[in-house]
């Protein structure tokens, strides 16, 4: 039986310490000896090894609560903090010492983005319905009114009740950032938009960073002292480097090109996607992890010409899900697990700061006792809303709540994908191939005409 | 409800020969359902930024095409340097933009309008016009599209000293709230790209959403209530009244009209 992968993988700003997700539960491991130091579910007996079971420093507490999967994740910058945003939009404040929820809330919907301001008194989340809201750390529970089935609906529409954003898309946001002085917010979205706001007055734009023909999916500083310049990945097979407070584009990176990969098809409706960007702490490297693709590019920040340029390409053991450098620049890097007979993949793959070469010690420790065992992999990779379809999405995310609602009532270990396969017959999710046929549909018929 | 609002053309322009007349488009044939969602993905053709809009087609007597190749007959090849200045969001059969289009014949005004049909016929209409009356509506034009998402692909930073929202659609149910054209977010947007000084005209009959267009309107730091004696001297306002299709349906069926106008202030500190 498999074990779970890791979603996420997050450094701990001032200490030596990763925080990986898996599923619902967290795991943080001391990135000098690679030893799990706290999670959040019993470690499993499992064969050793070799290595030695070293405690866990807590306890698995009934009062987490974790029933959800967790989507995002974000640090405080002084790292007393840990914010984890779940599919059923409970966001929970950890304190990293004890490793025990401090408090939680309920998102008005679930987050995308999570990141704290720099004294660490506020959360800014990116949601699903494109709001940005800054959100007072010390304050749980406050923001939606207890929904129950009947007032779900009502409650959602009106936007006077609890929180308001601090600023919005009409489009799902899909990533944020504050700058390091925290004057601005920068919102990426589903309709190709990145966004530079005043923080936390975001009702005044400063300006718009437009040229991605894609869903952007990630946005990040790069690093340099001056901060002025941006980097965002998107559906279109680009990274692009942005001048941000000036809107203008000061590079597009061809991921194709860098991969070896033929043009796209011209009338090809997805293209290579980036997943997201680890920045390296102690160098100017970026790695950028691309959707369903085992290499994973290495690129180097050149300061001095204001250039990305391509370091090297590392080749996984399978298809990423997300990448890391800890607090020494070691890049941790976690993959699906190849589902081939007599294949074992490690989970996670450590590579050292100087020349990228594999540290197997560092990723024994986690890949012998980390994570858990379920009985079937679920789906693990969430860009098909972000795709467009003539259809509306949120007919798309209505069908994975409900999915992810059966599967919470029920076994939690339940399979998400035979699942939906196997009861939501009437429910077609629009893959990739069923939309090439969605031209310019006709007006009357068409599922973008509300019936009103 | 076929009192198009082109028959009134200016005194000047009227005395043409009747028999080379265009015949301008008749709205029957242009119906559609009374409402598209704007949540979903509609097939929309909208340009990566505002650098890279060819407004030939929309104004053929003031921009040059981008491309050659795709020269709309008789456009110009040197642009006149003026940059569309008004918007009406939501313009149905464009009513306003072919009354304003002789009362402020020097500025570029542009319709945006997300029911297919209902932009055909405007086009159309446009066509028409400008055929029946060389020299006029070359300024006005119309594009199919979804404003609530995609005005700074069009606009750039307070490109805009009108923007027009005309008795838009009220969205009644409180859970369709969100649906509505005016919200405290997206009057950020529309702050951005109108210039300082510029001005956001709401009306409606509907006093519900007038009510909660001023609340928004009151409460959004970027914009201020103009007072109603500053409005009189205002020539726009008479047309937000009465030159739309829906202002006359209003009209004939002795409906309430309730206007408000706010004016964008600069920047926050
Ligand atoms: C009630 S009609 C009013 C039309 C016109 N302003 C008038 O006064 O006659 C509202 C119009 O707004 C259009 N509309 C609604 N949402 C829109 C959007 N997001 N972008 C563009 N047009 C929109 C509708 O299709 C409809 O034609």
């Amino acid at each position: 039986m498999p074990l779970l992968p890791f979603s996420h993988i997050i450094r701990h700003p001032s200490k030596d310490i990763v925080v990986l997700s898996f599923g619902e539960h967290l795991q943080a491991v001391d990135t000098k000896s690679g030893v799990i130091l706290a999670s959040t579910i019993a470690l499993e007996e499992r064969e050793a090894n070799g290595l030695e079971v070293q405690p866990v420093t807590n306890t698995p507490d009934e009062a987490q609560n974790n029933k959800a999967r967790v989507q995002v994740m974000a640090f405080s910058p002084d790292g007393a903090f840990l914010a984890t945003a779940a599919d059923d939009k409970i966001m929970k404040i950890w304190d990293t010492e004890s490793w025990k929820v401090l408090g939680t809330r309920t998102l008005v919907r679930r987050s995308n983005a999570l990141h704290f301001n720099n004294s660490g008194s506020h959360v800014v989340t990116a949601d699903k319905f494109g709001d940005i809201y800054n959100m007072i750390r010390d304050i749980p529970d406050v923001v939606a009114p207890v929904k129950t089935a009947e007032t779900t609906e009502d409650a959602e529409g009106d936007e006077d009740e609890g929180e308001q954003p601090i600023l919005g898309h009409v489009s799902m946001a899909t990533d944020l950032v504050l700058t390091p002085d925290n004057k601005y917010v920068i919102t990426s979205d589903r309709d190709e938009h990145i966004r530079v706001s005043q923080y936390p007055k975001g009702h005044n734009i400063e300006t718009y960073c437009l040229g991605h023909t894609s869903f952007v999916t990630t946005i990040r500083i790069l690093p340099g002292t001056s901060h002025k310049y941006l980097i965002s990945g998107a559906g279109d097979a680009t990274i692009r480097v942005w001048e941000y407070m000036q809107g203008r584009e000061v590079q597009t990176f061809n991921i194709r090109e860098a991969l070896g990969m033929p043009p796209a098809e011209a009338d090809a409706e997805d293209d290579v996607t980036v997943f997201s960007f680890a920045v390296c702490p102690t160098k100017s490297h970026i790695a950028a992890v691309i959707e369903k693709e085992s290499r994973l590019l290495i690129l180097q920040w050149n300061v001095a010409e204001a250039k990305l340029e391509l370091f090297k390409i590392l080749e996984l053991e399978g298809k990423p899900l997300s990448a890391e450098y800890d607090r020494s620049g070691n890049l941790w890097t976690s993959v699906v697990p190849s589902e081939e007979e007599g294949k074992s993949t490690s989970l996670i793959s450590v590579y050292d700061s100087s020349n990228y070469a594999i540290q197997e010690d560092l990723a024994k420790y986690i890949n012998t006792f980390g994570s858990r065992t379920v009985e079937t992999l679920p789906d693990l990779i969430f860009t098909e809303e972000l795709r467009k379809h003539t259809t509306d999405w949120r007919e798309l995310k209505k069908a994975r709540e409900e999915k992810e609602a059966a599967r919470l009532a029920g076994d939690p270990d339940a399979p998400l994908s035979k699942k939906r396969r196997k009861n939501k017959n009437s429910r077609k999710i629009p893959g990739q191939s069923s939309t090439a046929a969605s031209s310019e549909p006709s007006a009357a018929t068409s599922p973008d005409v509300a019936m009103e | 409800m076929d009192n198009v609002a082109g028959e009134k053309r200016p005194a000047e322009t009227a005395v043409e020969g009747t028999s080379t007349e265009v015949r301008l488009p008749q709205k029957k044939y242009f119906r559609q359902r009374a409402h598209a969602n704007v949540f979903s993905d509609h097939h929309l053709d909208y340009p990566v930024s505002p650098a890279h809009m060819d407004w030939s087609k929309n104004f053929p007597q003031h921009f040059a095409p981008k491309d050659n190749d795709a020269a709309v007959e008789g456009a110009v090849t040197k642009d006149s340097g003026k940059k569309v200045e008004f918007a009406d969001i939501g313009c149905g059969y464009g009513g306003l933009l072919v009354a304003l289009s002789t009362v402020f014949p020097d500025t570029l005004m542009l319709g945006m309008e997300i029911r297919v049909k209902v932009e055909e016929y405007v086009n159309q209409k446009i066509l028409a016009l400008r055929q029946n009356h060389p020299g006029s509506y070359d300024n006005v034009s119309i594009l199919r599209m979804n404003a609530m998402k995609f005005l700074p692909n069009f606009f750039e930073k307070h490109q805009l000293s009108k923007l027009f929202f005309l008795f838009p659609d009220p969205h009644f149910k409180k859970r369709k709230h969100k649906a509505r054209i005016i919200t405290s977010t997206l009057l950020s947007e529309y702050a951005y790209v109108l210039r300082p000084g510029g001005i956001i005209y709401t009306i409606s009959d509907v006093k519900d959403l007038h009510l909660w267009m001023v609340k928004h309107l009151d409460a959004h730091p970027l914009f201020v209530k103009i007072p109603d004696e500053e409005l009189v001297d205002d020539p726009a306002v008479e047309h937000v009244r009465t030159a739309t299709e829906e202002g006359q349906k209003v009209e004939r069926n002795k409906g309430d009209k309730y206007l408000a106008c706010y004016r964008r202030i600069t920047d926050e500190d």
